[in-house]
């Protein structure tokens, strides 16, 4: 008796893979063209975003003229101002999330393998950081030393190194206690050599994953700041400013408050997908963070 | 009289995977009479769990599927009840036991709460009526200071007390049959002895028939009158247990035997089963046993042996103890 | 037990000093504080005055020290602009921000937690597509936009809200949905990840197994399981909520907190500043202990592995 031939059964298809490994894509197009704009952009914009042309003010979008989308009430061109914004948030956004990403890992490798007295010093310090309302004292901070894109970086640096090392810190405790590291620490390497060499390359990826997804939240930042005036100061063309510029006349020109947000929205919707995205893709057993 | 309980024939429950179809139940059969216990035994991953999932049909979805075959229970086909009518059947009249009792019974919940909620879902009691029930079933189980213990949670108990628990829940619509999965793995193993000796009492009372799926083969000479040997997704051998352990006959069966080591004997290596377990979605066209078989022959993986009878209510899938194949060679 | 409590406690009292710390420092930065504080217009002798009278001239840890104990008594000097004890002046705009806030978590809880469990019963369909669509924008965009676009919709082309101030429920919803909606994507979130954890778990596959109806397991059996999570998660993000109020009430007028310490920025009164920052950080810090201390009571009694 022959056994039965291989029973033909369709396969219900797509479940298994989450929609989101497809989206990539759609992340990498628009920070591809961030960054594209953000570097080559001043060369590229048909007006001067910062040259004022009184005559021109208030231009509505879509029409066919120089404009697309339209004017302020400077008469500036729109969409100049958004690209120059570009150019700024990503200055800020990847400088911040650099230094401040470097500052807090080194920090959490020391106090998480270390151990003792440094962890309890350094995450003392951690914890204080983390419990003050950022954006409040980002104000503060701002106002004191005066705005500007450099006390911005340096601001954001000092409010935001604390995320990275909580989270970071819990990494290295993970890795602490796995096999390699004890053979490592036996075969006589120097506690910063195996930081280095093994502990490292392994919170990469969660390093990445977090830095990916700060970059959103530091754009999100340095745009309130700049929204509340204790930003980027004027003329430079900061998308939280031109929102907070354009508040005054939303009544009739609701295109200065529409293009800059969305262009904030969809910056930092790229990051965050991307983020997701890197978090399945590096390290599967990643829950919320 | 008819005494048979459950009859299923050719099962298949796949599953339906992005890497492809795996065949975890692929052609089930057996029957079980009232106030019989059958023991379900093979490795981790034969099938045994989700043969008897299917039975209760929470295959989990949407990868699984019941694809074919018939459960026909007190006369009516399961396949064919709908899901309110199975969800009826559920706790009333089937129960089932899971391996580990620490994770088994919900936090959050009393002990009372979790042993009256079948009780109010099922026999439709109220009040006092399903407390007084709720404590005879704990004291059937033999967990002492019911009353009090009705008002305490889970993580109060230890592990033994859980699984008792369990099996009140279990126990507590008078179920014409328990399916217990692995039931005594997660307990010590003087506490398994106690479990054991329980269900069979509570079985002995109720006529109640069992399902044992275990991979301990000691469990099954204790408590079961029938065994199932299963790989691969098939059952390959079943027989009675006097029978079974007299006279085994497929070269997993006895392999498995072996590999218990036996204090007659002395100091001997212990026996291990060459080989990997089958990959359940890339299964060869003949006995899926073949390429850990010591004694195979050539026919052996290419035509899967039909089931033939070697004794008293003893079959066997394999073409060793079909005559035809002798002659093959 | 005991001795966590006591560890967490000593370690918050450490984070209150650190927070006063630099919550002092924050005028000092740019070197004398005087300078923020003092109008262009004034003269030499204003600045003495006004030195003597802050104290800024004595040695800074009597500064430091003074400042300390008055926060432990809650005085924290008077505030420059209204020449009121700024304590006064924080709790004259405190209730209007927890109100705020209040509503904003409600609605964010309203919408988030129905969400998140739909999500995860009907996981990997549309239905949660479509929910993780709505966390994911929810958690992009910027609480400014959102506020202005509803201002844009509701206010100048429905006209059917009221644009600013603090009056009836009109004027509550669209500042309470603006602070909300990033909480409502995170809360979604939170949810259906907690559901799954917990509709994998075996005591959910005996439910089943008993009979219990599908919707009693889902929201009885599964729910109650997960909602630990869910509300410790709620509690903690009070301070981004904290955050959030500074622009919403910015944007809608809104007689809170957020709104105080922006306008005490830009008018130069650091006293009140000071104020605002200490007290916004010692209620988070406090929050936090306290959800640590409850979710060690629930965690004991929850925990079976």
């Amino acid at each position: 008796m022959a056994e039965a031939a291989t029973v033909k059964l369709d396969v219900p298809g797509r479940r298994r893979h989450s929609w989101l490994s497809r989206i990539p894509w759609f992340s990498t197009v628009i920070l591809s063209a961030v960054i594209l704009l953000g570097i080559a952009g001043p060369f590229v914009v048909p007006h001067d975003p910062i040259e004022s042309n009184l005559m021109d003010s208030f231009t509505p979008p879509f029409q066919a003229g120089t404009y697309p989308l339209g004017t302020d009430n400077m008469g500036r061109d729109v969409l100049s101002r958004i690209v120059g914004g570009a150019r700024i948030s990503l200055i800020v956004g990847m400088t911040v999330v650099f230094v401040a990403g470097a500052l807090g890992t080194v920090l959490a490798m020391m106090a998480g393998f270390f151990g003792g007295w440094w962890d309890s010093v350094i995450m003392r310090v951690t914890d204080t950081f983390l419990s003050l309302p950022y954006l409040m004292v980002a104000l503060v901070m701002t106002a004191v030393l005066g705005p500007s894109v450099r006390n911005i970086i340096v601001v954001l640096v000092v409010i935001g190194w604390a995320g990275y090392a909580r989270v970071l810190r819990a990494e290295v405790l993970k890795m602490k206690e796995a096999d390699f590291i004890r053979l490592a620490i036996t075969a006589g390497a120097s506690r910063w050599k195996i930081l280095i060499k093994h502990i490292f390359p392994n919170v990469v990826n969660t390093l990445v994953v977090l830095a990916t997804l700060q970059l959103g939240t530091t754009i999100i930042a340095e745009a309130s700041l700049s929204f509340l005036g204790m930003g980027v100061p004027p003329p430079h063309p900061s998308w939280g400013l031109m929102l907070a510029q354009g508040r005054d006349y939303i009544t009739y020109a609701w295109w200065l408050c529409v293009w800059p947000g969305l262009a904030i929205m969809l910056t930092v919707l790229a990051c965050n997908l991307l983020g997701d995205w890197l978090r399945v893709r590096l390290d599967p057993k990643f829950r919320q963070l | 009289m008819d005494r048979t309980l459950l009859e299923v024939k050719d099962l298949r429950t796949y599953f339906f995977t992005k890497r492809g179809v795996v065949k975890a139940v692929d052609g089930v059969n057996f029957s079980l009479k009232k106030g019989e216990t059958l023991g379900l035994v093979g490795e981790s991953g034969c099938g045994k769990t989700i043969t008897c999932l299917s039975l209760v049909r929470l295959v989990p979805q949407p990868a699984g599927r019941i694809v074919g075959g018939r459960m026909i229970f007190e006369g009516e086909d399961l396949l064919r009840k709908s899901e309110k009518e199975m969800r009826l059947i559920r706790g009333s009249k089937i129960s089932m036991i899971l391996q580990d009792p620490m994770t088994s019974l919900n936090p959050v919940f009393t002990i009372g709460e979790q042993v009256a909620e079948p009780i109010r879902l099922h026999q439709l009691l109220r009040g006092t009526k399903v407390w007084e029930k709720v404590k005879e079933m704990l004291r059937l189980v033999r967990i002492p200071s019911a009353e009090t213990r009705i008002r305490e949670y889970p993580h109060q108990m230890s592990g033994g007390m859980r699984q008792r628990i369990v099996g009140a829940i279990a126990l507590s619509c008078q179920p014409k049959l328990l399916i217990a999965d692995e039931p005594t793995t997660a307990l010590d193993v003087t506490i398994q002895a106690q479990f054991l000796r329980l269900l069979k009492e509570i079985q002995q009372n109720f006529e109640l028939s069992m399902i044992l799926i275990t991979h301990d083969l000691g469990v099954v000479s204790r408590v079961c009158d029938k065994v199932a040997v299963m790989y691969a997704g098939k059952i390959v051998e079943t027989a009675e247990i006097r029978e079974l352990f007299n006279n085994p006959s497929h070269p997993y069966t006895i392999a498995l035997m072996s590999s218990l080591p036996n204090i007659d004997r002395k100091r001997e290596m212990l026996q291990t089963i060459e080989g990997q377990p089958p990959d359940l979605s890339n299964l060869p066209p003949g006995c899926a046993f073949a390429v850990r078989c010591p004694n195979r022959m050539e026919i052996c993986s290419g035509r899967y042996p039909p089931e033939v009878g070697v004794g008293d209510g003893h079959y066997v899938s394999c073409w060793l103890s079909t005559p035809e194949a002798q002659s093959h060679g | 037990m005991q001795r966590y409590i006591l560890k967490r406690l000593f370690q918050a009292v450490i984070c209150l000093i650190g927070i006063s710390i630099i919550v002092f420092m924050l005028s000092r930065l740019s070197g004398d504080p005087l300078t923020l504080m003092m109008p262009p217009e004034a003269t030499k002798k204003d600045w003495d005055l006004m030195r003597a009278e802050l104290g800024l001239d004595k040695p800074i840890y009597v500064q430091y020290w003074k400042f300390i104990t008055g926060a432990a008594r809650g005085d924290f000097g008077e505030s420059i602009r209204w020449e009121r004890p700024c304590v006064e002046v924080f709790w004259e705009y405190f209730p209007n921000t927890l109100l705020l806030g209040f509503s904003a978590m409600l609605l964010s809880l309203m919408i988030g937690i129905p969400f998140g469990i739909l999500s995860a019963v009907k996981v990997d369909t549309w239905v949660d597509n479509f929910g993780k669509i709505f966390a994911l924008l929810g958690q992009s965009l910027p609480v400014f936009w959102v506020g202005i676009m509803l201002i844009l919709i509701f206010s100048v082309n429905l006209r059917w809200l009221p644009t600013s101030g603090m009056g009836g429920w009109e004027n509550l919803l669209m500042p309470a949905w603006t602070l909300g909606w990033y909480f409502a994507a995170a809360q979604t979130r939170l949810t259906r990840s907690a559901m799954l954890d917990v509709l994998d778990s075996e005591y959910i596959k005996l439910a089943r197994m008993k009979g219990v109806p599908e919707r009693s397991v889902i929201l009885k059996h599964a729910f109650k399981n997960a909602i630990l999570p869910v509300i410790t998660m709620a509690a903690l993000n009070l301070i981004v909520l904290l955050n959030g109020t500074v622009i919403t009430e910015t944007i809608f007028a809104w007689p809170g907190v957020g709104r105080l310490v922006v306008q005490a920025i830009f008018s130069r009164d650091y006293p009140v500043v000071q104020t605002c920052v200490f007290i916004a950080s010692t209620l988070f810090v406090t929050a936090n202990l306290v959800v640590d201390i409850l979710y060690m009571y629930l965690d004991s009694r929850i925990r079976y592995q």
